[in-house]
């Protein structure tokens, strides 16, 4: 009979929970009203946790209990403040496009968290308890600070309930969450209620980290692992329902305290995903998420970037230089820039592999788990099978599209932000298994020792220009099955699908097989690409797939533009040029990346793409001219 | 040719659809009318499989096809339109009938996910047909324009022409008159009419009451999720329920 101490699993689920729904109560607002994402979220967390650490720094010989309070109320104030500047400066310009606001907020992470390391350093602070103390109730213990943090929640959740049901702007803050339209008719300023929704917002966030600010450590990453577990609530409870929210962050604190207190800890994350998953797998939009928009909104968006493409002609003439390039490059270059080059050229099939994923209408944060999956089933199948590198190579692939067949089935049902975030936790999720499960995978310190490819042809891939070549042979056979994916009547097809998922049921195209169809394609060569990464380091470690490294994935697409196959890879080249000029202040790279990607979504939507092929592309012979007048269609649109 | 038996459908406590039964005969036009919110378009959700039934069946060709996922009833020959407009904005006229062409597809999977010669000659006659349809729609002009520069009335029409290139034997149209004006009413009755001769089966949804008159040759009315009931034009239009559904009672 197992020793249970129920007391305690009550007392951590209470104080789990109240964690958990003062952080995504303030996401689901926000996104109940602006319909977006703020990916940033865990980043206000984050500063409410230095604000407690600088108030303590500067008032030496303060009480305690006196900082906090200070901290309590000034921290949540200055965040707010940084939170209408978010709202005025990237959600606004962006209203029209959600999901460039979205990246947008996701650059705005990254600038944030790069901020704080230079301001604090990486090292996480650990501050003194605020209020110590601990009382026994039945057998748990409930220390004074945990005991705060759940005041504390009750409290907000009780002020945010009076000012939504109880007062004029609450009313108006539900009104342009219900339909932002019919807000706007009313008379309601939507502008003075975005800013007043962020304020909330990002004020719960900094509350939230105050709170818990001397309970876990405050780093520059807290936000990230902050963040993770609250879109897992906001998923589960549904996007943008606050009751929805508050349910979910009682189920993972239930959840998480059994698993806690029973000495699962290190399984949370893998447990929690797979709650995530099957929850998904009924409710595809979240336990209390709204009901699904009425069915035939076929929308008619005009299409703004037009139809200026660069000649086919042209494309293949500048593709044909960059392979000439490439080919030439190890000639010229040092050994470093050789290994820099092996390293560009794998992250090369990666945005080429993600642009066919999101072609398909949904932007997946696990690629980089497929890339994972590929090096570590290359790790597997040569130490524990003794393979050759060279079955090794599409096997890796294969496996990595199991995968994502598997994890799609649930996914694929939901959408837009719903696919973004499930991705997101799912490609968390296995990265955990990875470290979790020693035996298996190795734990932290990964697979090491990893022989190079066998010699082929008499050339010897220990030699890292012959390497080079190796990957730029798989990198143009993926790129050329790619384009021509690109370009084939299946590829069209998903991606006019993904355009009207409602019209493509009803002409007999299978949505959901079309979708799952590009996501393990991407995922398969993103598995190839990660048995090369495997087969380059000799090694395979989960510290290596990072969350950052699938920002650069998802930044070099943005920058470069979606549009067109070329996109990305012009992005993709200007990441990695930023990256190597700041090779010596490397704490800079993520901070320049995520302005770069907001100053692209605000300023050039269609990426450097759009610019560059508007400037390439000759002026069509004939253009048609609309038998209305545009003024009168917008008129009827609207 | 299509027939449904104690369809139901529940939105939270609205009864949208309270089992309704009826039967469409092949080489027919058949009119769906009743006023709004009488369950018109909620009966085409759950016919081509957007939404689930509560209870009830669909057959169709005296198969079963209730619960099927709409791509699967579209294979089957059962096209239909959207209330508003519908097509995908950015393709060009011709292109959103080849995509809609998919239920015409011989070539193997491979051949067109490599756009293979196969493939891409297929497709170049499913471009050549997508042509013949838009001459009988007399758009001909306009099959190299982006659906979205289209006026309003136009991508109505395109609508039609897109479920018409999905070889289905019944096409179910959701207020097609809509958004039209008398010129292209007409122009679309005649087409519709002119189908209907070649052996094509129609549903209509509509709230032009001349138009279903003189098109239809049997009418089905619905109101508040109930059959009301069915008959000849002639018939509807003298019968007292449906003038009551339609007009309210007498203040006597």
């Amino acid at each position: 009979m197992l020793d249970i101490n129920v007391m305690q699993i009550v007392i951590n689920f209470l104080s789990l929970s109240a964690f958990y729904g003062l952080f995504a109560v303030g996401l689901a607002l926000i996104f109940g009203v602006m319909k977006v994402v703020n990916f940033a979220h865990g980043e206000f967390f984050m500063l409410g946790g230095y604000a407690l650490w600088l108030l303590l720094a500067a008032m030496p010989g303060v009480p305690l209990w006196l900082v906090f309070l200070i901290a309590l109320v000034a921290g949540p104030l200055a965040v707010a403040v940084l939170g209408m500047l978010v709202e005025r400066l990237i959600f606004e310009p962006t209203s029209d496009n959600v999901f460039g606001g979205f990246i947008a907020s996701l650059g705005l992470s990254y600038v944030l968290q790069a901020v704080a390391v230079l301001c604090f350093g990486v090292v996480s602070k650990s501050l003194p308890v605020m209020v110590p103390g601990q009382i026994q109730i039945g057998g748990g213990t409930l220390t004074y600070q945990r005991l705060v943090v759940i005041l504390g929640a009750v409290a907000m959740m009780v002020a945010l309930y009076y000012f939504l049901y109880r007062t004029r702007s609450g009313r108006a803050v539900r009104a342009a969450s219900q339909n932002r339209d019919a807000a706007l008719l009313q008379g309601i300023d939507l502008r003075r209620v975005g800013l007043m929704t962020m304020a909330i917002g990002a004020a719960m966030a900094a509350v939230s980290g105050v709170l818990m600010g001397s309970v876990i450590n405050v780093s520059p990453y807290m936000g990230l692992e902050a963040i993770w577990k609250a879109f897992i609530v906001v998923i589960v409870g549904g996007l943008g329902s606050i009751p929805g929210a508050i349910v979910a962050a009682l189920l993972f604190g239930l959840i998480d305290s059994i698993a806690t207190t029973l000495g699962y800890g290190q399984y949370v994350v893998i447990i929690d995903t797979v709650i995530m998953l099957v929850v998904l797998a009924f409710f595809p939009r979240g336990l209390l998420g709204r009901e699904a928009p009425p069915l035939d909104q076929g929308q008619v968006a005009a299409d703004d970037a037009g139809q200026v493409r660069p000649s086919r002609a042209m494309a293949g003439v500048l593709a044909l230089a960059g392979a000439a390039l490439l080919a030439g490059y190890p000639l010229l270059a040092s050994p470093y820039y050789i290994g820099v080059g092996i390293l560009f050229l794998i992250n090369l099939i990666l945005v080429i592999s993600y642009r066919t994923v999101i072609t398909m209408g949904g932007w997946s944060f696990a690629h980089i788990t497929m890339l994972a999956i590929g090096a570590y089933a290359t790790g597997m199948l040569q130490s524990r099978l003794g393979l050759s590198f060279w079955a090794i190579l599409p096997l890796s692939g294969l496996v990595a599209a199991v995968v994502a067949v598997a994890i799609a089935v649930p996914v694929m049902r939901t959408r837009q932000f719903y696919f973004f975030l499930s991705t997101f936790a799912a490609g968390e999720a296995i990265r955990q298994c990875f470290i979790q499960f020693r035996g298996v995978f190795g734990g932290i310190e990964g697979i090491p020792f990893l022989s190079p490819p066998e010699d082929l042809f008499g050339l010897s891939f220990m030699d890292t220009t012959n390497y080079f070549y190796l990957a730029l042979v798989v990198c143009v056979v993926s790129g050329c099955l790619l384009y021509l994916f690109d370009i084939s009547r299946t590829g069209r097809t998903i991606r006019a699908m993904s355009e009207n998922e409602n019209l493509s049921g009803a002409i007999g195209l299978d949505a959901f097989s079309l979708k799952i169809l590009a996501f393990a394609l991407g995922a398969f060569f993103a598995g190839c690409a990660g048995s090369l990464f495997a087969g380059y380091n000799g090694f395979v470690a989960p510290t290596d797939f990072t969350t950052q490294f699938m920002f650069k994935i998802i930044a070099a697409v943005v920058i470069g533009g979606n549009r067109s196959f070329w996109g990305p890879i012009l992005g993709l080249l200007v990441l990695t040029l930023i990256e190597e000029l700041l090779i010596d202040a490397n704490q800079l790279i993520p901070l320049f990346w995520g302005l770069t990607i907001i100053f692209t979504v605000l300023f050039i939507p269609a990426g450097l793409e759009g610019l560059v092929s508007r400037c390439l592309a000759r002026r069509p012979l004939r253009k048609w001219r609309p038998i209305s007048d545009r003024r009168d269609r917008d008129a009827t649109r609207a | 040719m299509l027939r449904v038996h104690d369809l139901t459908r529940r939105f939270g406590r609205l009864m949208a659809l309270d089992h309704v039964s009826f039967e469409i005969s092949a080489g027919t036009i058949h009119g769906l009318i009743g006023p709004n919110g009488s369950g018109k378009t909620t009966f085409f959700n759950l016919v081509t499989g957007f939404l689930p039934a509560n209870e009830g069946k669909v057959f169709w060709d005296g198969r079963d096809v209730t619960g099927l996922p709409p791509h699967r009833i579209s294979r089957l020959g059962l096209a239909r339109t959207f209330q508003n407009t519908s097509n995908y904005a950015r393709l060009t006229v011709r292109e959103n009938l080849v995509i809609a062409s998919r239920n015409h597809i011989e070539s193997s999977a491979l051949a067109r996910m490599l756009h293979l010669r196969s493939a891409r000659s297929e497709e170049a006659r499913h471009g050549r047909s997508a042509d013949a349809l838009l001459e009988r729609f007399g758009m001909r002009d306009l099959a190299d324009v982006q659906a979205a520069q289209l006026p309003g009335g136009t991508q109505k029409i395109l609508g039609v022409a897109i479920a018409l290139s999905t070889n289905p034997r019944l096409v179910m149209l959701d207020e097609p008159l809509a958004g039209l004006n008398t010129g292209e009413k007409a122009q679309l009755m005649t087409i519709l009419r002119g189908l209907c001769a070649d052996g094509l089966t129609l549903l209509l949804i509509e709230h032009d009451m001349k138009a279903i008159m003189q098109a239809c040759d049997r009418i089905t009315v619905l109101s508040y999720g109930t059959l009301l009931a069915e008959g000849t034009p002639e018939e509807i239009s003298r019968d007292p329920a449906t003038i009551k559904a339609y007009l309210g009672t007498e203040v006597a």
